[in-house]
């Protein structure tokens, strides 16, 4: 098929995370197995059940330059800021600004928006007439609906902002589904490379929500992990005494380029995406189907895509958020997907060190996998100490391992039901 | 489709002939004060949601219900039934910004008033959080409506959910036509659906720079849905479907709003990719149905259809549907897609479409020089600057 | 026992049906105490919440944000009441059989997952009238002895209007846990 012919190489990785500035930062402490959970320090959490979370340094994204943003910047929220910065090393490294067609050039990300933010409820409070009763009427009139409050909330921003910055104008989307976001970027940006519409594409995604009701959202649906030795150990996929995920924030960039037009001009190939797939659990929009379905079926279809067999898998990046639920049954589609081989197959989460970045994760994970096939390493799943008898693969505990690897998996399953899966590959050649 | 104007595509399209528009005074709430007074509002429409799913209101409101009874009524219209498996169907939405519902977050708001009244940050997380309603995360998330409406109806298959702009509803469209390509499902239920009209959504759409246009009226804000059933042509005819139309072609790009030319650039080339894919000359296009929004792009898009169409665009006809069915953002590509579904099959556009004479610059009444309408070009664009462009093909051109 | 009750039995039981009512989408007439929750209404994991959370703006209170399972755990040691493959321990059992009354299915080896289905609107409403009854007999911040309530549900002092102090539900589950060990021995 014609189609095939196109493969896409990643050129560029860039990434902000709460274990480090940067990718090569990021890959490194989470070769050694450290964590990024911490307590929060950017607000009191004294009142709260969940007092811990992944931050990125917030001294040093103060400080961080953006002046290349110029006017574009009074857009840019803390998570716009830093798939800024991931972009930017991802596309310095790709040497992007070199490729003179730029309607060739698009952009897919994974970000929906902040959450309603402290701010916003203040701006909601300033309505309130102080008598129990409310003036709708005056919202919209006094001064009106914020900019900042608009263009924060806009699910498409981060998008704006990235093709305008990085002067992309070739194909941009904006996809707005929960933990899948980003995997559903990459995967979107992989098919427009194919299928011709675009030689390159930034692609990735972005969440900030610790600060704000987001975090506060999660903990009153219990969803968090709120009972740990130390913040370090609270999440641990896969491990008996998991008791919920912990929040982190973050952002992460991939250049993907059409293969001939990377090695025409010289830039550096990184990997390669070989098939994406994704599909609905239709199940619950809170609880994942207790036989991992959708997982079962995104991973499949992955597979089916880069026209691959379940035995060509090398390495598995499990969605792993050391939720009860997820982590069993992540683990049974796995296993109904690779049947008696799966025990045998690598799998490991980074949200063992990373938390859970939602939005950005599956672009975070999908760099960290490629990262580690170019290097032959894969990342371990940290605090793993209790086996779960419902958990019954090799995790890769606590101590990263040196394999050969070239062909993996990365899923990402979202919140209300939507799973997608990456098939990543090491070399281009 | 769901409309201001009707409940079903025909309806809406015979409303449109009779040279109806569905835009009419808000009356939910006092509008005095917004640009807009008027809309194109869905009315009693069921408030609740499927009655199966009662607690779903908890989660959902009007974009929900109606992208839920869109996405049913489009499989049920395809026919397609059991005859593909839940992992076959696909289901690709374009959503906007999705409004919190004051409610959930007004008792945390009144616990974090500090000492005197104002809101108390350290207080909003000390005790104040407590008081928000523990689901409105959840209705907030923008895919829970497509989540919502992939558990009504069993779709398993490729899903995303696009945001937020009347071009996420044509990149819908636009990924569904690649996932049939690719083979990937064998239907996709696709399209859009609008934001509510609320206080807030209204507040939020005046934040965007007016045209200078007399026609800039035809920007008021609607509320609809509409979804299209997509199958490979082939497999349609296999199973012996009635096929309406055919989509052919989808191209976009991006170029910074508010630079008239790097807009006019993108439009321009978003139009062209589209003629591209269909694999048609600009001459083959009898029909543009114009994005125009009534803000200053539209002149951008004026400029983009005579690049395209060169000396012929007075061939074309150019017209909208904003001026009657209000803009709808997400919606409304899908919702184009279906009028222009119409006006094939019943070959014709006036008067149920205005001609945007902004846009086309054309004479009033110029399009019934065109013996036969075959092909539809559908533009759509952002706030900020994408550009989206659809072909819809007739049939019977395709033979 | 001379507790203040400003707020009536049939009060507390109304408003309890109304909630859950509410929350679930159900006609409040299909609504008994010894309905089940998850049985009979088919309530899901988050619906717990959402009915606790009606529960506290109905009343002013705070509601236990952990099931009894987890304080147990907390208190007496992990695998005091749940074993390493999620099912009940022999200890977990009994002292659930008190909670919640005697159940054929509640012994050891019960999935932890099925114990919501034995959570009645009957033991909801009793928690919370366990709540309302540590209203104390005076004011903290006044003295006085005036409690009082408008709507029938919030109470707050006569005298000094403060809202009223009561525990919270996590409290009250923890006392009741240390209760039951002292008499009992079961840990």
């Amino acid at each position: 098929m014609a189609l095939r012919a196109r493969r896409v190489a990643v050129t560029g990785l860039g990434m902000v995370t709460c274990l480090g500035r940067n990718a090569e930062e990021t890959f490194s402490r989470a070769c050694r197995g450290e964590s990024g959970i911490d307590f929060i320090r950017s607000f009191d959490t004294s009142g709260l059940p969940c007092r811990i979370g992944g931050e990125v340094d917030d001294a040093w994204l103060e400080n961080a330059d953006l002046s290349r943003l110029g006017k574009l910047a009074k857009f840019a929220g803390r998570g716009v800021k830093m798939l800024v910065l991931a972009a930017e090393e991802a596309a310095g490294q790709a040497r992007l600004d070199g490729i003179a067609r730029r309607d060739r050039v698009g952009v897919a990300l994974g970000s929906h928006g902040e959450n309603p933010s402290v701010d916003e409820m203040r701006f909601v409070l300033s309505f309130y007439r102080g008598d129990g009763t409310w003036d709708l009427e005056r919202l919209t009139k006094a001064g009106g609906y914020p900019y900042s409050i608009f263009f924060r909330r806009k699910p498409d921003i981060a998008l704006a902002v990235v093709a305008a910055r990085f002067d992309c104008r070739g194909p941009t989307s904006s996809i707005a589904s929960a933990c899948a976001a980003s995997a559903q970027a990459i995967g979107e940006a992989y098919r427009y490379i194919r299928e011709g519409k675009a030689e390159a594409m930034i692609a990735g995604g972005c969440e900030a929500a610790l600060n704000y009701a987001g975090f506060a959202g999660f903990v009153l649906i219990k969803a968090l992990a709120e009972r740990y030795p130390s913040p370090q150990q609270a999440s641990r996929p896969f491990d008996r005494k998991r008791s919920g995920f912990v929040m982190s924030e973050g952002a992460a960039a991939l250049v993907l380029e059409e293969l001939e037009h990377a090695r025409a001009r010289g830039a550096p190939l990184l990997g390669e995406v070989l098939g994406y797939g994704d599909s609905a659990d239709a199940y619950r929009i809170t609880d994942t189907h207790p036989q991992g379905e959708g997982a079962f079926l995104a991973m499949k279809a992955a597979l089916e895509d880069a026209g691959l067999r379940p035995e060509d898998v090398g390495y598995i990046n499990a969605h792993g958020t050391s939720t009860t639920q997820n982590d069993a049954v992540e683990t049974r589609a796995i296993k109904r997907l690779f049947g008696e081989r799966a025990r045998s197959i690598p799998v490991s989460s980074n949200k063992s060190m990373l938390g859970h970045a939602i939005g950005a994760a599956g672009a975070i994970e999908a760099g960290l996998t490629l990262m580690g096939m170019r290097r032959s390493v894969i990342l371990p799943t940290i605090n793993y100490e209790f086996p779960d008898p419902k958990c019954d693969l090799d995790y890769v505990p606590n101590t990263a391992r040196r394999l050969d690897h070239a062909i993996a998996l990365s899923n990402s399953f979202g919140f209300g039901g939507q799973n997608a899966c990456l098939c990543l590959g090491r070399t281009a050649d | 489709m769901i409309t201001a104007l009707g409940r079903s595509p025909d309806e809406t399209w015979k409303e449109l002939l009779a040279g109806r528009s569905g835009i009419g005074p808000i009356t939910d709430f006092d509008a005095r004060g917004f640009r807009w007074q008027a809309a194109a509002q869905v009315r009693g429409f069921p408030p609740s949601g499927p009655a199966s799913q009662p607690k779903w209101a908890r989660i959902a409101d009007l974009h929900t219900y109606l992208l839920l009874q869109c996405c049913g009524d489009a499989l049920r219209a395809a026919g397609v039934g059991s005859s593909v498996d839940p992992e076959d169907i696909g289901l690709f939405v374009g959503m906007g910004t999705v409004d919190y519902k004051l409610p959930d977050l007004v008792p945390a708001v009144l616990a974090s008033r500090g000492g005197d009244g104002s809101f108390d940050h350290a207080a909003f997380f000390v005790r104040g959080f407590e008081r928000l309603y523990p689901l409105f995360a959840l209705s907030m998330l923008n895919n829970v409506s497509a989540c919502l409406a992939a558990i009504e109806l069993g779709i398993k298959g490729e899903n995303a959910v696009f945001a937020a702009d009347a071009t996420a509803g044509a990149q819908a469209l636009g990924e569904a036509l690649q996932t049939l390509r690719e083979e990937k499902a064998k239907a996709v239920l696709a399209g859009g659906v609008s934001e509510k009209l609320t206080p807030m959504s209204l507040a939020r759409s005046q934040l965007t720079e007016p045209g200078d246009s007399a026609e800039s009226a035809g920007m008021a804000p609607g509320e609809g849905c509409a979804m299209v059933c997509l199958e490979l042509r082939a497999r349609a005819d296999q199973r012996g479907a009635r096929c309406a139309v055919a989509l052919t072609g989808y191209g976009h790009a991006f170029g910074a709003a508010g630079d008239a030319s790097s807009a006019t650039a993108a439009i321009a080339a978003a139009m062209q990719a589209a003629l591209d894919r269909a694999e048609l000359r600009p001459d083959d296009v009898e029909v543009v149905l114009a994005h125009h929004d009534g803000t200053a792009a539209d002149r951008s898009e004026a400029e983009a259809v005579r690049r395209v169409f060169g000396a012929s665009s007075s061939r074309q006809t150019v017209c909208a549907s904003k001026p009657f069915l209000g803009h709808l953002g997400p919606a409304a590509p899908a919702a184009d897609l279906v009028l222009a579904a119409q006006a094939l099959r019943h070959q014709t556009v006036a008067p149920a479409l205005a001609v945007a004479r902004d846009v086309a610059r054309a004479r009033p009444g110029s399009e019934e020089r065109a013996q036969r309408y075959r092909s539809v070009l559908i533009n759509a664009r952002s706030s900020e600057g994408h550009a989206s462009s659809l072909v819809v093909q007739s049939l019977d051109s395709l033979e | 026992m001379t507790r203040p009750r400003p707020i009536t039995e049939e009060k507390v039981l109304e408003t309890v049906r109304q909630n859950i009512a509410d929350a679930l989408r159900v006609p409040v007439e299909k609504i008994a105490p010894e309905t089940s929750l998850v049985q009979d209404l088919g309530a899901e994991s988050l619906d717990f919440l959402d009915i606790n959370y009606r529960m506290e703006q109905s009343f002013g209170i705070r509601t236990a944000r952990h099931f009894v399972i987890e304080h147990i755990e907390e208190l007496f040691g992990e695998g005091a009441a749940v074993d390493e493959s999620g099912r009940l321990t022999e200890k977990g059992a009994e002292v659930l059989r008190l909670r919640l009354g005697d159940h054929a299915e509640l012994k050891a080896g019960m999935a932890l997952e099925d114990v919501p289905a034995l959570v009645t609107v009957g033991a909801v409403a009793s928690a919370i009238r366990d709540i309302l009854d540590t209203l104390p007999e005076a004011c903290p911040q006044c003295g006085k002895s005036e409690w009082i309530s408008q709507d029938g549900t919030h109470v707050r002092c006569g005298a000094c209007a403060a809202p009223a102090p009561y525990a919270t539900g996590d409290d009250l589950v923890r006392d009741w846990l240390r209760r039951v060990q002292d008499e009992k021995k079961i840990f």
